[in-house]
């Protein structure tokens, strides 16, 4: 038996994109939107690991490759030694209710004509499992919802956002999943709640053992309950490693990007921003996926695409990772 | 030094509803000096947005306003509503929260920023036009994106329209009432670096406001902390985020996640912030205060000073030192 829960063996994901009226007249077939291209990953049991990028940068749709919500292009998932991209519906279902998702808008995902204890017994009743309403009361409150009694006859409109993300997650938790993808769990809430939040993630993940794959943009999110950081950009992993390596000794330069931006009290803006935005997964750079944007990119850059590689304790794609980290390489000031 | 361009004396935005009057802007005191970008903070439903609509007095039939708005030299409140049309958008222009999600899908976006040139600013469609094009290349959108639609542009280039049509006309003072959140951290940067650079630029005067007390300090020069309705701490940047005095500023700061600390959470705030149509009475923060004590229940609420710049409404600052022991 692997010693991973969930692994992906290069995922791939293209999306066919919609013809424009000039590609439609030549007969011409438009670039596929290449949003997860050859990713290798994999989850420990009862980790959590945060997949960190901007918009754009493939890390939903690998998210939800993982959980088969979106059929590869290419690649493997594996579950707990079994490979199910491959078996019909009927085989995953039995996988289904091993794995859940947390979304990140509570707003939109809360049947807003279901009380609060209908909305979180519903995937018990699906299942077919008897719904006990202490089981109801412990999960909400583990989520932070106390006392529980207060808020099982409550309708979602009824709750602040916070009050939503939790029974968001106990409604995901009360299966008891191995596996749970949440999808930006906290970036709609108040900076103050964010902690909390991700709190109960974390009270989860010790309980249960649940693996958490923890979707985010935010570098301090993951900084709090992850243990192993995954940094995407473009469709490919461009490093990754333990948390606090990759925080304290970010060898990527979009990493240190990230890094660069996060909002500091008391900080001020980075002097260096990068340029402009992220290219579109329709129009990839050839070679090095961020040498458009990169501060240090060399001619090599935008030829030879490079592989990831063991560079002081974390998986870097850098050609330069080792001069960029003794700082033997400047960066470009235009 | 600090020349006022705008002066809130005693403002109260009350909202008469069949459950009762909710107190969302409750006897708020505030300033803002020219060129200054002034950071207002605080968790959702503290009253920060209305405080905006209040400036810009876009509120709904059932609000009341009392105290006064003093905006170089005028009192705003005593303006007729056709009197404050000729303030609206053009001396003070917001940015309202999700605005970039407000644009018209189906008109380019340099037509959009020119359609208020043209009917308020008196220009020509082609005087227009060439204008909204000047606009949109400072707040850095390129000529070939504003022939965009929309749906064509990226959040962070929606958001720099909106910009674009909030300073169209030049205005005194902008409100940017969440400028970055629904952005990706990148791109958040750079809205604040825009910002920044028209205050530079223009002279602008800002209004930022935001429940992330991290990216306002990156950006403002002064901070105010809002809860339940009143501004309970003000000051420099550096007094607020390094000695905060307000036991809630305290703990707004102390709970925010940060990159610095790996692995560990940050403490919350107990509780939930008060009922807007019964705030307790006393300090509204006491019920969830570490240091609360008798005292709090009688306190009027009042900024005591604790430099030219800095005030806090709380009873352990003011009168005679208290020996702080959390409870």
């Amino acid at each position: 038996m692997s010693e991973y829960l969930v692994s992906g063996v290069k995922l791939t994901k293209h999306f066919e994109s919609r013809r424009s009226p000039i590609e439609f007249l030549t007969g011409r077939r438009p670039p596929p939107i290449r949003a997860v291209d050859g990713v290798n990953i994999e989850i420990q049991r009862g980790e959590i690991l945060a997949l960190v990028g901007e918009s754009g940068s493939g890390k939903t749709t690998l998210g939800r490759l993982l959980l088969l919500l979106e059929k590869p292009t290419s690649g493997e998932v594996w579950f707990d030694g079994q490979r199910i991209d491959n078996v019909g519906s009927r085989t995953l279902r039995a996988y289904r209710r091993r794995m859940q998702m947390i979304y990140q808008d509570p707003y939109g995902s809360l049947n807003p004509k279901l009380r609060v204890s209908e909305i979180v017994s519903e995937p018990l009743r699906v299942n077919g499992i008897e719904v006990k309403k202490d089981r109801l009361a412990e999960y909400l409150a583990v989520s932070g919802l106390r006392p529980p009694e207060k808020f099982l006859d409550r309708y979602p409109h009824e709750l602040s956002g916070g009050q939503r993300q939790r029974v968001a997650i106990a409604r995901a938790m009360i299966l008891e999943p191995e596996f749970v993808v949440a999808d930006e769990p906290v970036s709609m809430l108040d900076v103050s709640l964010r902690s909390e939040i991700l709190g109960v993630i974390k009270r989860f993940n010790q309980m249960l053992k649940t693996s958490f794959l923890l979707i985010t943009h935010d570098l301090a999110v993951a900084a709090q309950v992850s243990s192993r950081i995954m940094v995407m950009y473009l469709g490919r992993v461009v490093e990754e490693g333990d948390t606090l390596g990759v925080l304290r000794r970010p060898k990527h330069p979009y990493t240190q990007t990230l890094l660069s931006v996060v909002p500091r009290l008391g900080g001020s803006l980075p002097k260096t921003l990068p340029k402009g935005e992220i290219p579109s997964a329709k129009n990839i750079p050839s070679g090095c996926r961020f040498h458009t944007r990169c501060a240090y990119a060399l001619p090599v850059c935008s030829t030879d695409e490079p592989e990831l590689r063991l560079v002081d304790g974390s998986h870097v794609s850098c050609h330069f990772a080792e001069q960029i980290l003794s700082g033997s390489t400047k960066q470009s000031t235009s | 030094m600090f020349l006022s361009l705008l002066d809130i004396e005693n403002l109260k935005v009350y909202f008469a509803t069949r459950a009762g009057i909710v107190r969302a802007v409750d006897g708020v005191d505030l300033n803002v000096g020219i060129g200054e970008v002034l950071g207002l903070a605080g968790e959702s439903g503290s009253g920060k947005t209305t405080l905006g609509y209040a400036l810009m007095r876009v509120l709904p039939r059932n609000a009341k306003l009392d105290g006064r708005i003093i905006f170089e030299g005028r009192d705003l409140l005593s303006f007729s509503a056709t009197e404050f049309n000729r303030v609206r958008g053009r001396e003070i222009a917001m940015v309202f929260q999700g605005s970039m999600n407000s644009l018209n899908p189906v008109v380019r976006v340099e037509d959009q920023v020119a359609e208020p040139l043209i009917l308020h600013g008196g220009l020509s469609e082609d005087e227009a036009k060439k204008r909204a094009r000047e606009l949109l290349a400072e707040v850095g959108v390129s000529e070939d994106k504003a022939k965009s639609y929309p749906h064509e542009l990226s959040g962070g280039l929606k958001q720099r329209v909106a910009i674009a049509m909030a300073i169209s006309t030049r205005p005194k003072l902008l409100i940017a009432d969440e400028p970055t959140t629904a952005l990706d951290v990148v791109t958040q940067a750079q809205i604040l670096r825009l910002i920044s650079e028209l205050r530079d630029r223009f002279g602008l005067s800002v209004i930022m406001i935001s429940h992330d007390l991290s990216l306002l300090s990156e950006v403002c020069d002064r901070l105010a902390i809002m809860y339940a309705g009143k501004i309970v701490e003000v000051g420099s940047k550096v007094e607020v985020v390094n000695t905060p005095e307000h036991p809630y500023t305290q703990a707004l700061l102390a709970s925010i996640p940060s990159v610095e600390r790996v692995g560990v959470d940050s403490p919350s705030i107990p509780g939930e912030p008060p009922d807007p149509i019964n705030p307790p009475s006393g300090c509204r923060f006491m019920p969830r205060c570490a240091y609360a004590r008798s005292e709090c229940k009688e306190f009027n609420g009042y900024l005591y000073e604790l430099s030219s710049t800095h005030r806090a409404a709380c009873v352990l600052v003011g009168g005679k030192p208290i020996e702080r022991v959390p409870r």
